[in-house]
């Protein structure tokens, strides 16, 4: 507990300090690349070999990506699908992972490996059928088939959620018991507190996913006026025009923005400290 | 005979049949049809757009002769190997050192999730940019710091699959914001108690860290499998599954037969293989899983 | 504090709402669906078009999905399979109008075009475009937005290097590949002497059917451009073997022998900023003429000249039609033909014209195309007149459109050339293990058509 005990630490701080600092240089490097062709003028972006660090800012360009489609409706139609699809999934993903981490029952193993198993089939192959199915229900063209099977659980979100549960003490559901807890007052008074973190993690990972998907959109909608922004972006990408670099970047930006944002304000769920170790009374 | 269950436990299963009612409805509704339907598919000729014709195993046996069967496997495994253990790895550290008590940790937080939040075809480009041996940045900073000549990366046979190696380490943002949420997790009294008993920063890694983590590392350990194996939009917008197929990867060449050769069935026998492999792969895994991985709730190990 | 029941009765409300979300679809005019890729020029005009054709047909509505380039096949195939195919659709992406027809998805027009043969006025057509959408004697399609090939080259690069711009006469017998290669040597520089070529002479995009075609041989035969399946390549003649074979070897020189062409890396940066033509950095390209659609930078002088002799008195290019199709299995099939004639009729091509810088399948229009380039091309009228009846003279569709399960194909050659432009293989190898490939998948592609 000494002289030599802190200059440990600090040593391990710097080290720290020191590999974060590299390793983000590297990670921002690609991210930089998009910022300054974002920012460059017409003419510099065609420039060949291209340049790093463009002559003109041009801000400019975020505006005009912007407006060159209308954002302001896609970007009505991805918060709506997305905003519950979040919603959906952390009901009954929580739910669902509640009852494979807590409760015993035949088959929950064979059935668990079933859940899993929905993970292992490449969705290319399944697109058609699930395309039709959702003909059937006539679904097609709105935004049901995006929204409404988040209600009943993802596969992915089930398996993290369990993994997380399982590491909670069983002595607090004995506990709880005893008081004359329900299962479910258990998952809402125990379990659901203690995994904020993982909750918070679902709410980030859902949200990302049905903001930036593709494909179903492309799928499963037909009118232009509900589009969503990931499919705004392909408009940027001409197959025999230019590809108009700088606005395909800077719209890219933008729309990665609310991702970021929420990731930003979601930190308060990562940091140490709020860990409870157990009930009082 | 089993004994019959006490109604305690007849109690028990039904509410876990209800909390995950959910799920069964769904997958009743949304899942169980397409798949049945693509293992029908499997055993027929099907172009999509004309019906599907009996065919029996045809497509499986043709399976096991197609050289391009062989090497998507041997692509797709080869990049597997490399990726998951390594990424799993580089998160686990990346993120224990973000769980430190330094200054400006949001910010480094959100610069390493930043990559997973970009998305769309702007991402793939961006890296066909930096991986141009001629006029990328890779090679460029190779040469001024290193003074090594890159390879042709994308261009290459042999370096393209280590690029999207390389590439794919990027996006480990993901597995490092569930490890630290599973960081969380841990009791800060576990650390002070070994302290207190004079452990160093490796033992209480091995002893605390690992152990109170290895849930999460199964969960990460089996979508990485699971994920990597499904590979798609980078050999697809990129590289297209070259040069000379050496980044044909099995999603790839499903997706192609799928939608290109008009093969559906073809398709979706490969896809029911690539099933079958991944899942034995994974039971593996959950098999092995009581060796390692340690629950606080049923205090196996 | 959450009970269990108002919990269940609140997920009950959420749900039964989302639910409710979305607009039902209701229809009370014949609607018909035409499926359009994303195209920043094709776009506006087909948006114009459709508003002008409801408002003077109020009892259909015409209604465009767009999607992007990428997507037009998995989104195409995806609505077949639901048995709600768009009522109008294309060859827009990888699979041709003969891949469709043979799987009898596109109506056979010959009975419309006869019944409305003074509005159509098939003569007025190209031949061969006419020619690149029938099928074993069928038509199946009515051309919209036209492509042909071309050489297309920056006049001002030309001027730099005191070269003469090269010819638009077809048959010019002194205008041969080597006079075109020894050109592009001339138009090959390093300008900023750092040791590398900022500057490439020569750009050949055809693809190896077209140089094939080019150097007097044929990767299939006649037949299979009518619509019948390959049975194997023809390349089993001597003199189509032999003609690939030089052809592949005069590629390959280009770009490692006479150093003319950027190589396969190079030629991806270029790519990625712009069509090559356009970045300035290539002399000569030859291509379809989207090296010319859109904006040209002001900052060169353009022009366009006929395709080099290859090998004596043979010449034979590219023509992309794309032809309109329309779904057999349509329920508004007199309506979708409405707007098919709607598309091919002279007034909305000029409209395609005026608008874009496409030119119109219609003979009678070309006047109007050559109007329009001329504005920012080196070539007099009268040449360009000379350049475009060559080019839909010796001319042929593209084979993407026309050979039965072509993309399959393409993508094994595609992939077994490809060491062949990084370098690393010679042509001989590279061309035998190509048939033999190419053949078993053909062969693979038979068995399963005869089940």
């Amino acid at each position: 507990m000494s002289v030599s005990r802190r200059k440990n630490e600090i040593l391990i701080k710097v080290i720290v300090y020191v590999l974060l600092v590299i390793s983000s240089i590297i990670i921002l490097i690609p991210i930089f690349w998009m910022l300054s062709t974002a920012l460059k003028e017409d003419s510099e972006v065609y420039l060949f070999p291209p340049e790093w660090i463009p002559k003109r800012i041009y801000p400019n360009n975020f505006i005009r990506a912007l407006t060159f489609l209308p954002f302001g409706r896609y970007f009505i139609n991805t918060s709506v699908i997305t905003f519950l699809s979040v919603i959906g999934q952390l009901i009954s993903s929580s739910l669902v992972a509640f009852g494979f981490a807590r409760l015993k029952a035949r088959g929950k193993d064979l059935l668990f490996m079933l859940v899993l198993s929905t993970m292992m089939i490449p969705s290319q192959i399944t697109m058609i059928p699930i395309f039709v199915l959702f003909k059937l229900l006539n679904w097609v063209d709105s935004f049901k088939p995006l929204i409404i099977p988040n209600f009943f659980g993802g596969a992915f979100f089930i398996f993290l959620l369990r993994q997380f549960y399982m590491t909670i003490p069983i002595e607090l559901d004995d506990a709880a018991k005893i008081d004359g807890c329900s299962y479910f007052g258990i998952y809402t008074r125990i379990i659901l507190p203690l995994t904020k973190p993982a909750l918070a993690t679902v709410a980030i990972f859902t949200f990302m996913w049905n903001w930036n998907d593709f494909m179903g959109p492309l799928i499963y909608l037909n009118s232009r006026e509900k589009l969503t922004l990931s499919l705004a972006l392909s408009r940027f990408t001409g197959m025999y025009g230019m590809t108009a670099w700088n606005l395909l970047m800077a719209a890219s930006i933008v729309v990665a923005l609310p991702c970021f944002i929420l990731f930003f304000f979601a930190q308060k769920y990562f940091i140490q400290g709020i860990v409870i170790t157990g009930l009082k009374g | 005979m089993k004994t019959s269950m006490s109604s305690i436990a007849k109690r028990e299963e039904r509410y876990f049949y209800i909390f995950i009612s959910p799920w069964i409805i769904g997958f009743l509704i949304f899942i169980a049809g397409p798949i049945i339907a693509s293992l029908y598919f499997s055993f027929c000729n099907y172009d999509v757009v004309t019906p599907p014709v009996w065919i029996g195993f045809q497509n499986y046996k043709k399976l096991f002769f197609d050289p391009l069967f062989w090497q998507a496997l041997k692509v797709t495994s080869y990049y597997s190997l490399l990726s998951v253990p390594l990424g799993i790895i580089l998160s686990l550290v990346i993120a224990i050192l973000l769980n430190q008590k330094i200054r400006g940790l949001v910010w480094f937080r959100t610069i390493y999730y930043i990559p997973s939040v970009i998305s769309g075809v702007a991402v793939s480009l961006l890296w066909m940019w930096i991986f141009n041996p001629e006029f990328g940045i890779l090679n460029f900073l190779l040469w001024k710091l290193f003074r090594i000549h890159g390879p042709a990366w994308l261009m290459s046979e042999e370096w393209v699959i280590p690029a999207l190696i390389i590439m794919s380490f990027w996006g480990i943002g993901g597995d490092i914001v569930i490890y630290l949420a599973g960081l969380q997790g841990i009791p800060t009294e576990l650390y002070e108690a070994a302290e207190i008993d004079g452990a160093n920063s490796w033992k209480k890694f091995l002893n605390i860290t690992i152990p109170m983590m290895s849930p999460i590392l199964l969960f990460t350990l089996v979508m990485g499998i699971i994920g990597s194996f499904q590979v798609f939009t980078q050999a697809y917008v990129m590289t297209r599954g070259g040069p000379h197929y050496a980044s044909l990867f099995y999603v790839l060449y499903i997706y192609q037969n799928a939608f290109q050769f008009f093969n559906m069935g073809y398709a979706s026998a490969l896809s029911w293989i690539l099933f079958i492999i991944i899942l034995l792969l994974t039971l593996l895994i959950f098999k092995s899983s009581p060796l390692w991985v340690y629950y606080e709730s049923t205090r196996e190990r | 504090m959450i009970r269990f029941k108002s919990f269940l009765v609140w997920v009950i409300l959420l749900v039964s709402s989302v639910f409710m979300l979305s607009p039902s679809l209701y229809a009370q005019k014949a609607t018909v669906t035409i499926l359009w890729r994303d195209d920043p020029d094709e776009v506006p005009v087909l948006d114009e078009l459709i508003a002008n054709f409801n408002k003077t047909h109020p009892k259909i509505e015409v209604k465009a999905i767009i999607v992007p380039y990428e997507e037009y096949d998995p989104k195409l195939f995806s609505m077949w399979a639901a048995g709600t195919p768009p009522d109008i659709f294309w060859c827009a992406a990888e699979s041709g109008y003969v891949d469709h027809a043979i799987r009898d998805m596109n109506f056979t027009l010959n009975s419309f075009i006869e019944r409305d043969k003074k509005l159509i006025d098939l003569n007025d057509f190209y031949p061969a475009a006419i020619e690149g959408a029938t099928f074993r004697g069928d038509i199946k399609g009515l051309p919209f937005a036209q492509a042909y090939t071309a050489v297309f080259y920056n006049a001002t690069l030309f001027d730099n290097a005191g070269l003469k711009y090269p010819p638009t006469s077809w048959i010019d017998k002194t205008w041969t590949w080597n006079r075109m290669v020894e050109i592009a040597k001339k138009l090959t520089k390093d300008i900023n002497g750092d040791g590398r070529i900022d500057q490439y002479g020569l750009l050949d995009t055809r693809d190896l059917f077209e140089i094939a075609w080019a150097w007097g041989g044929d990767m299939f035969e006649a037949e299979v451009y009518k619509g019948y399946p390959p049975k194997k390549l023809a390349l089993d003649k001597a003199q189509n073997y032999n003609a690939l074979l030089k052809a592949l070897q005069e590629r390959a020189d280009l770009l490692y022998k006479h150093k003319v062409s950027p190589t396969p890396a190079t030629l991806q940066v270029i790519e990625q900023i712009g069509p090559p033509l356009k970045t300035g950095k290539v002399g000569m390209v030859i291509s379809g003429d989207w090296s010319i659609w859109g904006a040209m930078p002001k900052n060169y002088k353009w022009g366009i000249a006929a395709v080099p002799y290859s090998v004596p008195d043979v010449k034979k290019v590219c023509l992309y039609t794309d032809p309109l199709e329309i779904a057999r299995t349509s329920k508004n099939i007199n309506e979708a033909w409405e707007f098919v004639k709607y598309l091919a009729s002279p007034f909305s091509q000029k409209i395609l014209m005026e608008k874009t810088s496409r030119i119109s399948s219609r003979r009678s229009l070309r006047s109007n195309y050559i109007e329009k380039i001329s504005s920012f091309l080196v070539n007099s009228k009268k040449e360009l007149e000379e350049v475009l009846s060559g080019a839909f003279k010796y001319c042929q569709e593209d084979a993407e459109h026309t050979v039965f399960g072509f993309y399959q194909l393409q993508s094994v050659w595609t992939s077994e050339t490809d060491p062949l432009w990084l370098g690393k293989k010679q042509p001989k190898e590279v061309l035998d293990t190509l048939i033999q490939k190419v053949n078993q998948t053909i062969t693979e592609n038979l068995k399963k058509m005869s089940k």
